[in-house]
């Protein structure tokens, strides 16, 4: 049982990881918490749904246009709701986001309705057994697909010049326009990439959850947590903690309570903010 | 409008709510205005906390559900008079914000946002799921009017009827205004509206920015225990649903268009969102997504509100009638 529920806690970590990179690269690199990105979450879900289940497009294949499909909506948003409030207050960015989370959430419910919808895929039958546990191949993809994914962020993050550029403007924006970066683009590519890790996220686990207009406050929860308890901007911190939040999770809720899975989450970020808030591997302000 | 006719003014519209019951017998309208009352209140103590020192609270319905379960429980099952659940429940529901305020508030930017996203969401899952205290989903019915106050010769001060329940409110409703108007006079509230632009600054010309900010929550955890105790005695029914993070965000909604930070932009936020509901109905099914849009705009183009965009206004006025002069 311990072993099932490890293998259930990193998979579960896997995506947990996903959304929360997205995250925390716009608050690292453009100062915002954007409380829209649980909505972000779930367009992506709805995008694997529409083009595999309508149009019968391969799953994978649909993963991947759904992931291209709500990247191109998150640059819209950069463009039309985050950037008329750069440089302001927290409380704008946070009520900002906010207003476009309900938006999003109540226009899918509008369109789409309150119905879970539930996406197929060959691989849900297939049942693989490693040591102990047994888990479905989907669960397998969900974690390989994120690991890929994140593995492909540090890729294009350390050996681009356009990588290094979104690099240097989390450290110092000021400085990385000063030596000729684009800020604007660097904006518009850090929101692309967030949507679409956040959408991937959605995509890989439609098949095991259900797709419907509020799939994505959980996530959004437990985004936060880990983003703060990796230290807020710190990409490294968000995958680390995405996989310890998960597995912690996971054994929660098997061995104490499965009904309070979220108050879990809740207590970790307490805690954090307690006896550590810069993070596990956030640098002290002072 | 000049100081005089300004006191004048105002001391008229107390006059005008103190008569209102009297003169409008209609008990719709009074249930319109009780209703109004009640979010009125609530929205000056959102004021303080996020209107004046700029901390989002998304627990904000969660804290009023604190304040309405303390005080029916109090009552119902305790058997307490209203004069001491009342009290009782502003209690309970500032020791929640101690709670939740102090490891949150110590730090900048957005952990208070996130603490209180997330203790909203454990609030309404232990009104939930917490079946043999707050009756789950079913909530809590039968919560009694408040206490009569008896007075000498045999009357006495009953809340049973609408009128009577209209001037405790109206009480309330005064209070918070008039301690949203000390503060914003005071060095305490100076203090929070410099935290709310900017923490660093603050902090360098010797603000205690974290002592700022719980003192903050603490004055607005006391409203929402108030809010949340009259909401129980009049609607003499709750439930969870009533106190959810969709709550909190369509309260922020009203502060920011009436105007956040402002003495007026609250009672103005409450009275629009009373009446809109009701111009809305024909389009409910849009409503949701109306706030959404109403919110963004508004921190774009309106970023102080209606009260905002008059003050403003105005203050082009004068400088353009000096120039004139």
């Amino acid at each position: 049982m311990f072993f099932q529920q490890l293998v259930n806690g990193l998979i579960l970590g896997g995506a947990y990881a996903l959304i929360s990179v997205g995250m925390t690269m716009i608050f690292g690199i453009m100062n915002i918490s954007n409380f829209a990105h649980g909505t972000i979450y779930m367009l992506g879900g709805y995008g694997v749904y529409f083009f595999s289940m309508a149009f019968g497009v391969p799953f994978f294949l649909a993963v991947a246009l759904s992931i291209l499909a709500v990247g191109l909506a998150g640059i819209a948003m950069e463009r039309m709701v985050f950037k008329p409030i750069y440089g302001g207050p927290v409380l704008n960015d946070l009520l900002i986001s906010l207003g476009l989370a309900v938006f999003l959430e109540n226009g899918a419910l509008l369109l789409w309705g309150s119905t879970s919808l539930s996406v197929k895929t060959p691989y849900t039958d297939v049942i693989i057994r490693i040591f102990s546990a047994s888990v479905t191949l989907q669960r397998i993809i969900v974690l390989g697909a994120s690991l890929v994914l994140i593995g492909a962020l540090y890729a294009f993050l350390n050996s681009t010049r356009f990588g290094k550029a979104i690099v240097a403007t989390s450290q110092n924006p000021r400085g990385a326009a000063l030596v000729g970066v684009d800020l604007s683009r660097v904006y518009m590519a850090t929101m692309a990439i967030s949507s679409g890790l956040a959408a991937a996220a959605g995509a890989l686990l439609a098949p095991i959850f259900y797709v419907f207009p509020t799939m994505g406050s959980t996530p959004l929860l437990k985004a936060f947590v880990i983003v703060v308890l990796g230290g807020m901007g710190n990409v490294q911190g968000a995958v680390v903690g995405g996989f310890l939040v998960g597995v912690a999770e996971s054994l929660g809720g098997a061995y104490i309570s499965s009904a309070y899975k979220n108050v879990f989450a809740f207590i970790i970020l307490i805690g954090v903010l307690l006896i550590r808030p810069q993070g596990l591997f956030g640098r002290s302000e002072k | 409008m000049n100081g005089r006719l300004k006191k004048l003014f105002l001391f008229g519209l107390i006059a005008l709510a103190f008569l209102f019951p009297s003169m409008v017998n209609d008990p719709y309208y009074q249930h319109i205005l009780i209703s109004t009352f009640l979010f009125v209140i609530s929205a000056y103590g959102f004021n303080i906390i996020t209107g004046i020192a700029g901390q989002f609270n998304i627990a904000h319905a969660g804290f009023i559900g604190i304040g309405s379960y303390a005080s029916a429980l109090a009552m119902t099952r305790l058997a307490l008079s209203f004069w001491v659940a009342l009290p009782m429940a502003v209690l309970v529901t500032i020791t929640f914000g101690f709670l939740i305020g102090y490891p949150s508030l110590r730090l900048r930017g957005v952990y208070f946002a996130l603490t209180t996203l997330g203790f909203g969401e454990i609030l309404f899952l232990v009104f939930d799921n917490w079946i043999p205290v707050t009756g789950g989903p079913m909530g809590i019915t039968g919560i009694p009017a408040p206490t009569p106050i008896p007075l000498p010769g045999g009357y006495q001060i009953a809340f049973e009827s609408k009128a009577g329940f209209y001037y405790l409110c109206l009480v309330f409703v005064l209070l918070a205004i008039y301690v949203n108007r000390q503060l914003l006079h005071s060095r305490l509230g100076r203090a929070m509206l410099s935290v709310r632009e900017n923490e660093d600054l603050a902090q360098s010309v010797g603000i205690p920015v974290a002592r700022t900010k719980i003192t903050a929550f603490l004055l607005a955890t006391i409203f929402l225990g108030i809010c949340g105790s009259l909401y129980a005695h009049y609607f003499r029914f709750i439930s969870p649903v009533s106190f959810t993070a969709g709550e909190s965000f369509r309260q922020a909604t009203m502060l920011i268009v009436g105007g956040k930070g402002t003495l007026i932009g609250p009672i103005l936020g409450a009275f629009i969102f009373t009446a809109l509901p009701e111009f809305l109905r024909s389009v409910e099914d849009y409503q949701w997504i109306a706030y959404g849009v109403i919110l963004m705009l508004c921190i774009v183009f309106l970023p102080n509100g209606i009260v905002g965009l008059v003050n403003e206004r105005r203050a082009r006025g004068t400088i353009g009638r000096a120039e004139d002069g």
